[in-house]
């Protein structure tokens, strides 16, 4: 089966304005030739396959707004190739957008002005959708999360949530290849983004569509996504699946220790307590660079490479130095290593 | 072939639609501007009896009382219809980035925003243009011809409408560039309104202007329709010279307001929004 998505050696440069301060510095702007050179993508190549749903994480500002622009098109690479579907995204973007879906979280692309069913219509004739498909998402739709009680319901007196969801629902309305999804469950609560996992992995399943995803929340990605690509600083810096990540930066668990005799009110007199324990498990185990120690409100947390020293052998030490009363062993989060990710790096 | 051809047209119309639902939406700016219409019959009919009160003849420049006032009215009625904030509408969504949304259409954005403008220029036509004329005609005292002429009027007035539409284009293109929305539809109707004649018509203009204005398209839009509907002379050699000038102008602002949209396009594309 060949890739409905492939990046090969994708790069993006941005000429950007060296800007000044103030006024005299503003009018200066508006005459300057100083620009300098950006690198928002730096040689990306990822190959996605038809069906999957892949989670394309980074921090702010990491690159993953400008490589989704390339794939659907909005965007020119500076080199690189990019097929999406088998077509070059940029030449043929408007053949190409009757075959994908987009969702930009914090728009839409629903008619304000006009009720929800109204938008569904004009859709169906932008992307010639035949009466039996239309009418099949339809029912389907209203199967999954009750879209008709909204059909009436204009768009701009819709909540945040409902909105996304028929944007969601909008997106898969002309049964497009992939999907992209940038942040679709920003600014929702929890209740909504459990309503809006569970319907786009249905979506998924239902219709084999391949799915893009952009997240900063790592429910979405423990919920929805089997394989992640991570790119940094305009670098793509992982490229593998979900339950690789953990080994893959290191095994971290987190160990969690109620130590008796600390007063757990004094939050300082914790802190204090906590990097003494750091202290001498570092002494006493010179290999383990990269534990740290927290404080979790009444717990100690102690975050171990396991690959550097064992989390039991650590505990066994501890248990003779000082005096635990009561322990607990965490695996560390996806959200956790994300972030050990992103911190390294910064 | 003939089955996509057909779903085409369908395709159209559901984009005029949005734009009638659109504009329906706003009933309370709907009443106001007719209210405008209405203050600005009567500005228009005061100012004007005034300026020919202090002629010494009863024609200015080839014009009547009645004619100027006529052609006054229903200029600047064929302006409302045809501001549906064209210019306004397009700057803000490449200002707030929606216009990425829309790019992703696999309709050209030309054609998505036109349909929406042409359904809210219908609304306008009958809610704003209509009553417009209707009062004008009983004012002047139903010198208006009813005939053949509302036809070539009608035909016009579509033309004008794309040739419109296609010029606020070109004006929505410079918000690629600049960053205010505001000051670029304020400045294209004070340009607009000032050429064109609505405020004061061609004839009155000095000669070296009405030459400039000969060059634009301004006449196209207003000029043309008006001088099919109100011309004496009701000879089809002039209701073919007014079409053919607005056909002419028709083709020249549709490639040329492509030519720059793709371009704007193209430049944000490269370098980024």
């Amino acid at each position: 089966m060949d890739p409905i998505i492939k990046l090969c050696n994708v790069s993006k440069e941005f000429k950007v304005l060296n800007r000044h301060q103030g006024i005299l510095g503003s009018v200066k702007d508006l005459f300057s030739r100083d620009y300098s050179i950006v690198n928002a993508v730096n040689n990306v190549n990822v190959e996605i396959m038809p069906g999957e749903v892949v989670g394309y994480l980074g921090p702010n500002g990491a690159g993953k707004s400008t490589t989704i622009k390339m794939m659907t098109g909005v965007l020119k690479p500076t080199s690189g190739e990019v097929l999406i579907n088998g077509v070059d995204p940029f030449k043929s973007r408007e053949k190409l957008a009757e075959n994908i879906g987009v969702v930009f979280g914090q728009r839409t692309q629903l008619w304000w002005a006009l009720p929800l069913i109204e938008s569904f219509k004009v859709l169906k004739e932008m992307y010639f959708i035949d009466d039996d498909t239309y009418n099949t998402n339809l029912k389907l739709f209203n199967e999954l999360v009750g879209v008709e009680k909204l059909y009436s319901k204009l768009v701009r007196q819709m909540s945040l949530g409902q909105r996304t969801l028929c944007d969601i629902l909008a997106a898969f309305l002309h049964d497009p290849k992939v999907v992209f999804l940038d942040e679709p469950t920003i600014g929702l609560d929890v209740s909504m983004k459990a309503q809006i996992r569970e319907l786009i992995l249905t979506l998924n399943e239902k219709k084999n569509t391949t799915v893009i995803l952009t997240t900063h929340d790592m429910g979405d990605v423990d919920a929805l996504c089997k394989r992640i690509v991570i790119i940094d600083k305009g670098t793509q810096i992982y490229d593998d699946s979900i339950e690789n990540l953990q080994g893959f930066f290191g095994k971290y668990r987190t160990l969690k220790l109620m130590i008796s005799g600390e007063d757990y009110s004094d939050e300082e007199a914790m802190k204090k307590c906590a990097h003494d324990i750091e202290g001498i498990v570092k002494a006493e185990f010179p290999q383990a660079v990269s534990l740290t120690s927290a404080v979790d409100e009444h717990w100690i947390d102690l975050t171990i490479n396991e690959e550097e020293a064992q989390l039991m052998k650590i505990m066994s030490f501890l248990n003779e130095k000082v005096k635990i009363t009561d322990v607990k062993i965490q695996e560390i989060s996806t959200e956790n290593v994300i972030k050990g990710i992103y911190e390294r790096r910064g | 072939m003939a089955v996509k051809k057909k779903s085409r047209l369908k395709r159209f119309f559901s984009l005029t639609k949005t734009g009638i639902i659109r504009a329906l939406n706003f009933r309370g700016a709907f009443f106001i501007g007719l209210a405008g219409q209405i203050v600005f019959i009567i500005a228009i009919f005061f100012l004007w009896r005034a300026i020919y009160a202090a002629s010494p003849t009863e024609v200015v420049n080839g014009m009547t009382f009645k004619d100027t006032l006529i052609y006054l009215v229903l200029a600047n009625a064929i302006f409302n219809m045809t501001n549906v904030y064209i210019v306004y509408n397009i700057c803000d969504d490449i200002q707030s980035g929606k216009i990425v949304l829309d790019l992703l259409k696999p309709v050209h954005y030309f054609l998505i925003r036109f349909g929406e403008s042409c359904g809210m220029m219908m609304v306008q036509f009958i809610f704003s243009f209509i009553p417009s004329f209707i009062i004008i005609y009983f004012l002047s005292g139903q010198v208006i011809n009813i005939g053949i002429n509302l036809v070539f009027f009608f035909i016009g007035l579509v033309m004008a409408s794309v040739i419109n539409f296609c010029f606020n284009l070109c004006f929505a293109c410079f918000c690629f560039y600049t960053e205010s929305c505001w000051g670029i539809d304020t400045l294209k109707n004070c340009i607009v309104t000032l050429l064109s004649g609505a405020v004061i018509p061609i004839a009155f203009f000095p000669d070296w202007l009405k030459t400039i204005v000969s060059f634009l398209p301004f006449p196209a839009i207003f000029n043309a329709p008006l001088q099919m509907l109100l011309g004496d002379n009701t000879s089809f050699s002039t209701y073919g010279y007014y079409l053919l000038l607005q056909v002419f102008w028709m083709i020249i602002m549709l490639a040329v307001s492509l030519l720059l949209w793709n371009k704007s396009v193209k430049a944000l594309t490269i370098n980024g929004g």
